[in-house]
């Protein structure tokens, strides 16, 4: 039934344990990252393979190999391997669970996965996991908690995360460029989607998610709002581009200058290559200039400028450069002088409703584009978000509890890198955690520019390939055993694979990622020609043509 | 070929006869002047009760029949080798040819045992060369008696052994299968002996002829 790999030869708690693998079993279907169990006397323990070791009994053996081709050394060679020449299997103990079969009364608790406290004793059996295992460790896709990410590297059975708990902390995505981060995003997203587990917004930069978009193969894959239909509305600052490509948005989103703050320009230092000055004097200027600031610092000629300067007692230059600055947010399409209705409030009532949303950038894509309307939008969110959650601490009626929030940023170390997170949205999120029901969707590539503070709050990671090794020591952050997982992540394939570790799955695990193609569409209930064809009338009827 | 006593008897594999036996061998008259089984062989003593003993040939001896007289030199002229036994017909009863063989196993009843017997086998009592499903039979099992010749006193011990395994593989049929399964068991006893495991594995990997 379970296939042996061998026998449990020695370890400990903190250093993992060693097993010897038996002569039957080939060496090279033993990879990193393996999922297997050991059967103790009283609980069943799951373990990762971190290391794969050549051993001898004998050093000799070593010393003078039996390395001629003729058919002596070959034969010795078949009679060494297993018995003198033998291969260790170093294992990381993740999970405990009760052993049903043995002979002992136990506790609740013990009934469910809980992190490996002891180790099996010498020579117990070392075997593959099974499905039964996996499911007893992962849970079921059932649609509703849990939802299939992948499979392990060498089994086809299901890896699943417990969507619950995902999104009650911030997650983050990493892998470095062309690892297929934006597929797992999507994949992901569906499966919170299907599931109902929170009400996402999506900046999407790149303007992949909402409609169709290209794999790496060059195939068309489908957006949310194609598979989920009304339930994802897409909005975009670019109307004409999204119209280009045949999408047709709820809305254009506009930003009135009235509606960016200070905290909105101190994310933009970097892009706008601001002086350390002017956010105080930006500061200065809505202090004394009214929520109509950014508008009338503009309009202010040299004079005004000089007059304000020394009525306020703010820097004549700071302000003069912070003012040619502004201009670049002035010349942005989507940034308009004023606005008879904000366009903010349709998304934002959208959300309120329980209504996904996608925001593409179109063609602007350019950070500051991207990084402001992010932020004006995340910083209203979040106001509103926090005021909810008050009031139902208030009433506590559940009724009034808020739908929780999960806001997926890409380039995410653009807003919490250790200078932004301190002062941004984006950075309070990601530290309040799940108190005010909003979380992040963190993806990116160079994990290492966020903050560690950040980092360390991040609950689920998903990581695809990484190399620099900044980068690896960023998802490691605050996460204890590391150094057996290093191992692992350097070893993932370019492509469709990644590991899982933290708060939603019960152990690290290394998956190949579920395919995100028409399996996969039917898989979460779309792509049904007529659901499709109905939801696209709805579609009209709702939003009209135009 | 003249015969040591047992002129007409004819019963296959019947090899000899018990003259000295004791709990870890036993020495054994050859039926015929040079007619010892091969060293390494299987050999069987039964007795009267359903106890079989098993043993190993370690040692094969012609010389003298008194203990106290040596041959001497009976050549002379171009009477070399066979000739002198065709001028010498007393040779074949002042000489005879013994064998030594290691007790390695005993059957009692259905059930074979790979350490040594309660009694050793009877004086005087026949001793056979094991039919190849005996030695089929003995070996399928386990390969525990290895560790006995492995540790075997007074004799040469790594021989003997490469011997038996040829021996084995040979007369079973088994061949490689045997060599390897026989292989990982000496592996497992010599771990701690490289230079021997290898000097008795090249030995055991040339062919023998079954006589």
């Amino acid at each position: 039934m379970t296939s042996r790999l061998g026998l449990l030869v020695a370890g400990s708690v903190a250093e993992g344990l060693s097993a010897r693998l038996d002569p039957a079993v080939p060496i090279e279907d033993v990879r990193l990252g393996k999922f297997v169990k050991i059967v103790g006397q009283k609980y069943e323990y799951f373990c990762l393979v971190t290391d794969v070791q050549l051993d001898s009994a004998n050093n000799d053996v070593l010393r003078d190999p039996p390395g001629d081709p003729n058919k002596v050394d070959a034969f010795l060679r078949q009679v060494l391997s297993g018995t003198t020449t033998y291969a260790l299997v170093k294992l990381k103990p993740e999970l405990m669970l009760a052993n049903l079969a043995a002979d002992v009364e136990f506790e609740e608790a013990d009934l469910v996965p809980r992190p490996a406290r002891t180790i099996p004793p010498h020579f117990s059996n070392v075997s593959e996991a099974t499905l039964t295992d996996f499911e007893r460790v992962f849970g079921r896709d059932d649609g509703k908690n849990h939802f299939q990410i992948g499979q392990p590297i060498d089994m086809e059975v299901p890896v699943c995360l417990d969507l619950r708990r995902f999104v009650e902390r911030s997650n983050g995505i990493f892998g470095k460029s062309g690892t297929g981060k934006s597929f797992l995003t999507r994949l992901i997203l569906c499966g919170v989607i299907k599931a109902q587990a929170a009400v996402n917004l999506i900046f999407d930069m790149h303007s992949e998610y909402g409609w169709s978009a290209k794999n790496e193969e060059g195939t068309e894959v489908k957006g949310l709002s194609q598979l989920f239909g009304g339930r994802v509305a897409v909005y975009t600052l670019d109307m004409e581009s999204s119209r280009g490509r045949g999408v047709k948005p709820a809305g254009e989103i506009k930003i009135a200058l009235r509606e960016i703050s200070v905290a909105d320009i101190a994310l933009l230092q970097d892009e706008l290559r601001l002086h350390r000055t002017a956010v105080e004097s930006a500061a200065l200027c809505e202090d004394k200039l009214g929520a109509d600031w950014v508008a009338r610092l503009l309009d202010m000629n040299g004079e005004e400028l000089t007059d304000f300067a020394n009525l306020e007692g703010g820097n004549h230059a700071s302000l003069s450069a912070l003012r040619s600055k502004l201009r670049l947010i002035d010349r942005l399409p989507f940034v308009e002088r004023s606005l008879e209705r904000s366009t903010l409030d349709q998304v934002i009532a959208q959300l309120e409703r329980g209504q996904h949303v996608v925001l593409e950038f179109g063609r602007q894509r350019n950070l500051l584009a991207y990084i402001l309307a992010a932020n004006v939008i995340t910083r209203r969110l979040h106001e509103l978000w926090v005021k909810k959650t008050e009031h139902y601490w208030n009433t506590k009626d559940e009724a009034d509890r808020p739908r929780p929030l999960m806001i997926t940023i890409e380039e995410a170390h653009k807003f919490l890198n250790s200078d932004a997170a301190r002062q941004t949205t984006f950075g309070t999120i990601a530290r309040e955690l799940r108190k005010f029901y909003v979380t992040l969707l963190v993806v990116d590539q160079r994990p290492s520019g966020i903050d560690a503070e950040v980092l360390s709050q991040i609950g689920t990671r998903i990581t695809c390939q990484l190399n620099d090794e900044r980068d690896i020591d960023a998802i490691f952050t605050g996460v204890s055993g590391g150094s057996h997982l290093r191992t692992v992540l350097a070893t993932l394939d370019s492509r469709e694979q990644a590991l899982v570790l933290g708060h939603a799955v019960p152990m690290p695990m290394m998956v190949r990622t579920r395919k995100y193609d028409p399996v996969f569409y039917a898989a979460i209930g779309a792509d049904i020609p007529e659901v499709v064809f109905a939801r696209s009338r709805r579609y009209e009827e709702i939003f009209g043509d135009e | 070929m003249t015969r040591n006593g047992f002129v007409d008897h004819q019963e296959p594999g019947l090899s000899g006869e018990v003259v000295e036996a004791s709990t870890g061998d036993f020495l054994a008259q050859s039926l015929e002047l040079d007619g010892a089984p091969p060293f390494g062989a299987f050999v069987e003593v039964a007795g009267d009760d359903a106890l079989t003993v098993y043993a190993v040939v370690a040692h094969v001896q012609t010389a003298g029949i008194d203990p106290g007289s040596r041959a001497i030199m009976r050549g002379h002229g171009d009477v070399r080798d066979e000739r002198i036994y065709q001028e010498n017909p007393d040779l074949p009863l002042v000489l005879r040819t013994t064998f030594r063989a290691l007790v390695v196993g005993f059957a009692d009843g259905q059930r074979l045992h790979q350490f040594l017997p309660p009694r050793p086998p009877r004086l005087h009592y026949s001793v056979f060369t094991c039919p190849p499903r005996t030695v089929k039979r003995f070996t399928r099992e386990s390969l525990d008696y290895l560790q006995a010749l492995l540790t075997a006193p007074e004799v040469p011990s790594d021989e003997l052994l490469a011997a038996n395994l040829r021996y084995v593989s040979t007369t079973t049929g088994d061949g490689q299968e045997f060599l390897e399964r026989a292989g990982r068991e000496l592996a497992q006893l010599l771990r701690a002996d490289y230079a021997r495991l290898t000097a008795i594995l090249r030995r055991c990997l040339a062919p023998v002829e079954v006589p």
